[in-house]
C-alpha cells in the first residue's frame, strides 16, 4: 500500500497510462481528475459494493424468504409513517403457494 | 390488465399503473427499469415486499421498511436526488431497503446505507447511497431484535 501526499494540480501516474490528478482539496472533500482508458472501469467504491450487496439480494429462494418472515416475528416490527404504506399499490400476489400449487412451474 | 408469470409465486395480475419505474434500474441491474411491488404476506401491511422485475422474472428484492426496523433511521438525500425524484423533501418519499437473505436467517442483512427511495405519487424510484449514514451495506437484520423501546406488540388478531 503506498500513501502519498498530493497538493492541489498534482498527480500520480499508475502503470502507463492512468493518471490521477487533484484538482480540489478542500474540507468535504478531495476532486480528483481521473485520466485512463475507457476499458478501465472507474467507479466509487462505495458503488461497488452497493453492486455487489444488490446481486448477493438478487433472486432469493422461497425457502429463504420463508426463514426470513418467520424470523421477523422475534423483531416486533414498528408501525409508524403511514405515508409509507402509499408507497406500493401492490399486486396482491399469490403469496402462499400452499394455495395454488398448480401455478408452481 | 397484464399477467407475470413469476418463479415462485405463479402467474399475477396487475395494471401499467401498478407498476414503478426506476431510470436508472438499481446499481449492478441497470438495465430493468420497471418493477413491480408485491405484497409477501395478505396479513401484513406494506412493510415487507417483494420488488419483482417485470423484464426478468428471476430478478426480485425482498425489501422492507426501514422505520419498522429503526424509527430514527434519517436518510438525507442531495438536492441532485430530490429533484430526481421530482419532490422538495425527503417527507414527500417512500423507502425501502433491500435484504439480502441467506440460508441461516440468522446471517440475513439489510442494506440500510443503499436505501431504495420512491416518489409514490409519480410512480418512479431510484436507488441512492446515503453519504451519512450510521449504518453499512450489510447490517444484520438481528440486532433489531434488542431495540425494545417504543414496541408495539404485535399481537395477531385472529
Amino acid at each position: 500500500m503506498l500513501i502519498l501526499r498530493r497538493k492541489k494540480n498534482e498527480s500520480i501516474l499508475i502503470g502507463d497510462n492512468i493518471r490521477i490528478t487533484v484538482v480540489e482539496s478542500a474540507s468535504d472533500g478531495v476532486r480528483l481528475a481521473i485520466d485512463a482508458p475507457k476499458q478501465i472501469s472507474i467507479l466509487r467504491e462505495e458503488l461497488s459494493i452497493a453492486e455487489q450487496e444488490n446481486k448477493s439480494a438478487s433472486s432469493p429462494h422461497l425457502a429463504a424468504i420463508t426463514g426470513f418472515q418467520d424470523s421477523l416475528k422475534h423483531i416486533t416490527l414498528k408501525k409508524n409513517k403511514p405515508a409509507d404504506e402509499t408507497a406500493a399499490k401492490p399486486a396482491e400476489a399469490a403469496a402462499d403457494t400452499e394455495d395454488k400449487p398448480e401455478e408452481k412451474t | 390488465m397484464l399477467t407475470l408469470g413469476t418463479r415462485d409465486y405463479g402467474t399475477i395480475e396487475y395494471e401499467e399503473s401498478d407498476l414503478i419505474h426506476f431510470t436508472d434500474g438499481l446499481f449492478g441491474f441497470n438495465d430493468l427499469k420497471d418493477y413491480i411491488p408485491l405484497v409477501l404476506d395478505e396479513n401484513e401491511d406494506n412493510t415487507i415486499l417483494l420488488l419483482q422485475s417485470i423484464e426478468n422474472t428471476d430478478v426480485a428484492f425482498v425489501i422492507i421498511n426501514p422505520f419498522s426496523l429503526d424509527p430514527d433511521y434519517n436518510p438525507v438525500l442531495s438536492p441532485e436526488e430530490l429533484s430526481y425524484l421530482n419532490v422538495k423533501s425527503e417527507d414527500d418519499l417512500s423507502y425501502y431497503v433491500i435484504c439480502v437473505l441467506r440460508n441461516n436467517h440468522k446471517e440475513n442483512t439489510v442494506n440500510m446505507k443503499a436505501p431504495v427511495v420512491i416518489n409514490p405519487d409519480k410512480r418512479i424510484g431510484m436507488q441512492v447511497i446515503l453519504s451519512q449514514s450510521e449504518y453499512g451495506f450489510r447490517h444484520k437484520l438481528s440486532s433489531f431484535a434488542s431495540v425494545q423501546e417504543g414496541l408495539e406488540e404485535k399481537a395477531p388478531e385472529e
